[in-house]
């Protein structure tokens, strides 16, 4: 038993409160940063002295030999990790369909005056204003450019519906950058961190950027990702690794038949199965939603087209004509427009049912007619436009709530972590005085020791 | 519960964004006087607001249909009026003429009044309003009524046809009265009976002729003919009434839609501010929270 154990112990204690006060530190110092995870110095006895088996029972027992780190540990809960990053990922997946549906209902449903309901009205009155008004040229110009009005709007529309695929298409292209980046980056997290923890290290850093990378992943495509003993995770998409270990798999943006564009696994070109994240929200609203809303402006076109032909071509023009089709036959909503007699010349604007009677209106009367007739499985065009619009509200509306379901539990989940891993700044001070005293006292024990071995040392020396 | 620091701040940073979302909502709401913003905003009151808003663009329509119609009817009205006195006074003639007692000169006088009365019907008969042919038939374009000189007096070159308008969902009511029908050309109201300026002209030349019991034939045509005007006139009256009828009907209608609208798709003002000033209380009471949260902590106390 030496005489300097005592001041070995001053030591230890000056020591392990010094990291502990260093961790306090790092805490306060990253209070904001996110996604760190606030840790706490781990103190433990130190090796008791003498160790079992040796001399103990000439020495009374043993010794504690004062304190050491055992580890900087970081505050970590598997299981709410793993629920966030499921509700991090519901929730991207819905606020980016939720934002693509709002874009696609202001194409197809503005409440200004000018959406095709109120096109369609027009429409039909500038029929309507024709049958009252059979003689005028002006009354057959106003339903030629009403028709026109129409029909550039039915197109903008499709043509509109389609940029907003090919934005998102846009939109994956970028994503699959970031996807490879952060995939990339765990990857070489992985391996830096099982490096550390082989040397038995507590790479708690590397774990809050992998943890980030992680989040981050899980946003943007959907992941499932857990730990192996080894301190690796391993992380797929549809149930095909993305990162296992310090190997990662890249996806790559590849343009479908469809000409869309598709995310695929570089390694062998398979699609891949996204289920979740922004990308899959994305690919949802595109897929089904966009075309299922073009689907219907092809049924209510041919529809308009078909049945507006089909009377027109019986009536007389003011010049004559018979047998004119309104609209160019078989056009669908992306290319509908007049037919080239009536682009060319008003007056082939048919509105009296016979020939040579320019007071008759009863063809245009008839057109207008069609309005209230119920074409498309039921329903009038009016109806159907309407029809179209409630699908589009509806889809958007029931993404925004979805959303604020979402966005409720993220809200709970982030709470949830906050209260776990986020420093608290009383806490700390607390904390911090208590090490502080601590290390007050360990230098007190040393300046005691210092006092004995002076009394030791130079109280018995000879005169 | 652990209670972190980012988390107070944290959740106060999302109470104030949730406060200041919904301010922004309301006051969207107040300064646009509309409920929804977008038809996601309430689907099922967005899509009847949309049906509602077709229904007035009809309802206008059909309303502007009415006055045009009332308009070409009151034309049709007034000519036949004026066919009627024309034929009164050539009744009255022919009752003049019928007096077998009659200088040659009174009845040649007599004969040229009946000859201005006929020119006065033919007038009538191609009358024009706004630059068409009323009584053409549908063959608006075409001047209807020409002498010939010969036997009919007075040629039609209309036709049978007769203008509709819609008033309202398939409702539909004639507005014109056909020359062949007023006039009975060729027969077309009355096979029995002349047209009326073959009826005019024989009594014209029976008047001239002294052919008494001609004319007390006429006179007995014009009755027939004034009749078949008046009972015209009548119908054209019954029209005109039922359009105005129309009318009232379609204002009320536009009314009560035009209402529903306001209340499907307009906020509710009072409480709209109600709701603002509720939300603006709340707003204050969050930042005043805020504010204080951030003064507590540990390190006011340590020295």
């Amino acid at each position: 038993m030496s005489t300097f154990f005592g001041i070995n112990i001053a030591l230890s204690s000056l020591l392990a409160q010094q990291r502990a006060l260093d961790t306090v530190g790092n805490n306060v110092a990253n209070v904001n940063t996110p996604g760190y995870r606030r840790q706490e110095a781990v103190l433990t006895p130190g090796p008791v002295y003498p160790p079992a088996g040796a001399n103990g029972l000439l020495m009374g027992g043993q010794w504690g030999s004062g304190v050491e780190v055992q580890m900087i540990r970081r505050a970590q809960d598997a299981y709410l990790d793993l629920h966030a990053r499921t509700v991090h990922q519901e929730a991207a997946q819905w606020q980016s369909a939720q934002t693509a549906l709002a874009e696609v209902e202001g194409i197809i449903a503005p409440t200004s005056d000018s959406n095709l309901g109120a096109l369609l009205d027009r429409f039909w009155n500038a029929w309507q204003d024709l049958s009252a008004h059979p003689e005028e040229l002006s009354a057959r110009v106003n339903v030629r450019q009403q028709g026109i009005t129409l029909c550039a709007a039915v197109r903008q529309t499709v043509a509109q519906l389609r940029e907003s695929q090919a934005g998102i298409d846009l939109t994956l292209t970028g994503k699959v950058e970031e996807i490879n980046r952060l995939a990339a980056d765990t990857a070489s997290l992985n391996r830096q961190i099982a490096a550390a923890q082989a040397e038995g290290r507590q790479p708690n850093d590397l774990l809050d950027q992998r943890d980030q990378a992680l989040s981050q992943l899980a946003d943007l495509v959907g992941i499932t990702a857990f730990a192996t003993d080894r301190g690796d995770v391993i992380a797929s998409i549809g149930g095909r690794p993305l990162i296992q270990g310090s190997a990662w798999y890249g996806v790559t943006a590849a343009t479908r038949p469809d000409g869309h564009i598709e995310l695929r696994w570089q390694e062998d070109g398979a699609a891949v199965n996204v289920q979740g994240g922004e990308v899959f929200g994305l690919t949802q609203v595109r897929d089904s939603a966009i075309p299922g809303y073009l689907a219907q402006l092809d049924t209510l076109a041919a529809n308009l087209v078909a049945a507006v032909n089909a009377v027109h071509q019986t009536g007389y023009g003011m010049d004559g004509s018979t047998g004119n089709d309104f609209f160019a036959p078989g056009t669908t909503a992306a290319n509908i427009d007049l037919s080239a007699a009536v682009l060319a010349d008003a007056r082939a604007v048919a509105a009296a049912s016979t020939a040579d009677a320019p007071g008759d209106g009863s063809l245009a009367l008839a057109i207008a007619q069609v309005r209230d007739q119920a074409l498309i499985g039921g329903i009038t065009l009016n109806d159907a436009f309407r029809s179209l619009m409630g699908d589009v509200a509806n889809a958007t509306r029931s993404a925004a709530d979805t959303v604020a379901a979402k966005q409720l539990s993220l809200q709970q989940v982030t709470t949830q972590q906050q209260s776990l891993y986020g420093v608290s700044l009383d806490e700390e001070m607390t904390n911090m005085i208590a090490y502080q005293h601590a290390y007050d006292a360990a230098a007190r024990l040393m300046a005691t020791m210092n006092d004995m071995l002076d009394t030791l040392i130079n109280k018995t020396a000879s005169p | 519960m652990r209670v972190s620091t980012p988390m107070i701040m944290g959740n106060l940073a999302q109470r104030i964004a949730d406060n200041a979302e919904r301010l922004y909502r309301l006051q969207q709401q107040i300064s646009s006087g509309k409920r929804i913003q977008a038809p996601s905003d309430d689907p099922v009151g967005a899509s009847r607001a949309a049906q509602m808003r077709s229904s007035l663009a009809q309802l206008a329509q059909y309303a502007a249909n009415v006055d045009l119609g009332s308009q070409k009817l009151k034309t049709v009205d007034g000519l036949l009026g004026d066919l009627a006195t024309t034929l009164r006074s050539a009744r009255d003639l022919a009752l003049q003429g019928a007096n077998g007692a009659l200088a040659e000169d009174s009845r040649s006088g007599l004969a040229s009044v009946v000859d201005d009365l006929i020119r006065q019907v033919t007038a009538i008969a191609n009358s024009e309003s706004g630059g068409y042919y009323v009584f053409a038939g549908l063959k608006t374009l075409t001047t209807p009524f020409a002498s010939t000189g010969g036997t009919p007096p007075v040629s039609y070159a209309g036709d049978s046809g007769t203008q509709n308008i819609e008033v309202g969902r398939n409702a539909t009511i004639v507005v014109s009265v056909s020359g062949d029908q007023v006039f009975n050309m060729n027969g077309a109201a009355d096979p029995a009976l002349d047209d009326v300026f073959t009826t005019l002209t024989k009594l014209r030349d029976e008047i001239l002729a002294g052919d008494n019991a001609g004319v007390s034939q006429r006179i007995t045509d014009l009755d027939a003919q004034l009749g078949r005007a008046l009972v015209l006139r009548a119908d054209v009256g019954g029209k005109l009434q039922q359009l105005d009828l129309c009318a009232t009907q379609l204002q009320n209608v536009q009314l009560s839609v035009q209402d529903a609208l306001s209340k499907t798709e307009d906020v509710d003002l009072a409480q709209a501010a109600v709701d603002l000033q509720a939300q603006q209380n709340l707003y204050q009471a969050t930042a005043a929270v805020a504010a204080q949260v951030s003064q507590w902590t540990l390190l006011n106390y340590l020295t």
